[in-house]
């Protein structure tokens, strides 16, 4: 790990503490969005400290499109689209069940008024996701460092790490909110029903640890996005993350 | 290979430059019927353009109906359905020439020529 993999990770750790520690107070519809505003400011203070590839003084360019894909991990779109439909159908029947659990805040028993909770979460995660999209394809569409192999070579690298870190800080997000809910829940069931086997606390904490594999997968991918590539004409640097 | 463009100082104005180059390559076979040009954005971002510079080439381009620009599948160059006049002249000078030559090899005249070549051009009625 380097100095901009610290910040990253301090982002998802004080995101996650706090976004846990509110959900059990009144606070809770502000979970998610404290949680993805300290992983974005994480990985926003890491790209800081991270140079990108210069930009080439050549006035000359291939006549090809770049694809925003192409610098992703196969099958990441049908893999984001999974992760996207399992918190779709997963957090807003937990919200209700929350609201409407004995154990639930005063003023937090009905269906309707979970559900209203809910709005800054899908504010902020398909906010998020929107943003990831157009800046996908920002990050495919930016000028070229050179057309010599050297500078084609930093520059893949350069948008294959900032693409992974899009990537990765998504899929932190929703698989975070995912198992979060799940944990959240299964903590508020296990102190209603203390004590004893049950199916439903055993199903529960299957669904949760395995958002949470999800989750270390993407934090993987958020932590260590790849080397950032960065050359220089004349002089052959380091790459800044490692020398950090 | 992918094909490259280059800007060059001087009195072309740079949307004249991209639009020639790219039809000089297509054209020339370089860049083949269906070939996805780069974005606006990405285009003007590698040559240091402004985005509206490059908007004016591909704009001529697809006027020239060399390129046609879809929402979904960005700029392509655009098939070539018929065969423009130019490209035939070349080759009907060539067989005239060849024609002629044969023609004077036997003593005939022009009007003489002409009327075999009516006589053998197909009857468009049957």
């Amino acid at each position: 790990m380097n100095g901009a993999a610290y910040v990253r990770s301090a982002g998802v750790v004080l995101g996650g503490a706090l976004g846990l520690t509110v959900a059990n107070s009144s606070l809770i519809p502000l979970a998610v969005p404290l949680f993805t505003v300290f992983v974005l400011a994480g990985v926003g203070v890491s790209e800081l400290m991270s140079p990108r590839p210069s930009r080439s003084g050549q006035s000359t360019a291939q006549l090809t499109a770049r694809d925003a894909d192409a610098y992703l991990p196969p099958g990441y779109r049908a893999r984001l689209r999974w992760l996207s439909l399992a918190v779709l159908v997963t957090v807003p029947p937990i919200a209700v069940l929350i609201g409407a659990s004995p154990a639930a805040w005063s003023g937090q028993f009905s269906a309707r008024g979970a559900i209203v909770r809910l709005v800054p979460t899908v504010v902020f995660l398909v906010g998020w996701c929107l943003i990831a999209r157009q800046l996908l394809r920002r990050i495919a569409e930016a000028g070229h460092a050179g057309l010599d192999p050297q500078h084609l070579a930093a520059d893949v690298a350069w948008r294959r790490r900032a693409s992974r870190l899009v990537l990765g800080t998504t899929g932190v997000l929703l698989s975070g909110t995912l198992a979060g809910a799940l944990f959240c829940y299964s903590q508020r069931h296990w102190l209603m029903f203390l004590g004893g086997w049950g199916w439903w606390m055993f199903g529960l904490l299957v669904l949760a640890l395995s958002a949470f594999l999800v989750f270390a997968h993407y934090l993987h991918l958020l932590i260590d996005p790849g080397p950032a590539g960065v050359v220089s004409v004349g002089t052959r640097r380091e790459p800044a993350e490692a020398v950090a | 290979m992918i094909p490259t463009i280059t800007i060059r100082p001087g009195p072309v104005p740079p949307y004249e430059q991209i639009r020639a180059q790219v039809e000089a390559l297509i054209n020339g076979g370089l860049l083949m019927a269906g070939h996805r040009l780069p974005p606006i954005r990405q285009l003007a971002a590698d040559l240091g353009l402004a985005t509206g510079t490059v908007a004016r080439a591909y704009q001529e381009l697809e006027a020239a109906g060399l390129v046609t620009t879809r929402r979904a599948a960005g700029t392509v160059v655009a098939a070539r359905t018929a065969e423009p006049p130019a490209d035939r002249r070349g080759p009907l000078t060539q067989a005239a020439r060849a024609y002629t030559a044969t023609a004077l090899t036997l003593g005939a005249d022009l009007d003489e020529a002409l009327a075999a070549v009516r006589a053998a051009w197909p009857d468009p009625t049957g």
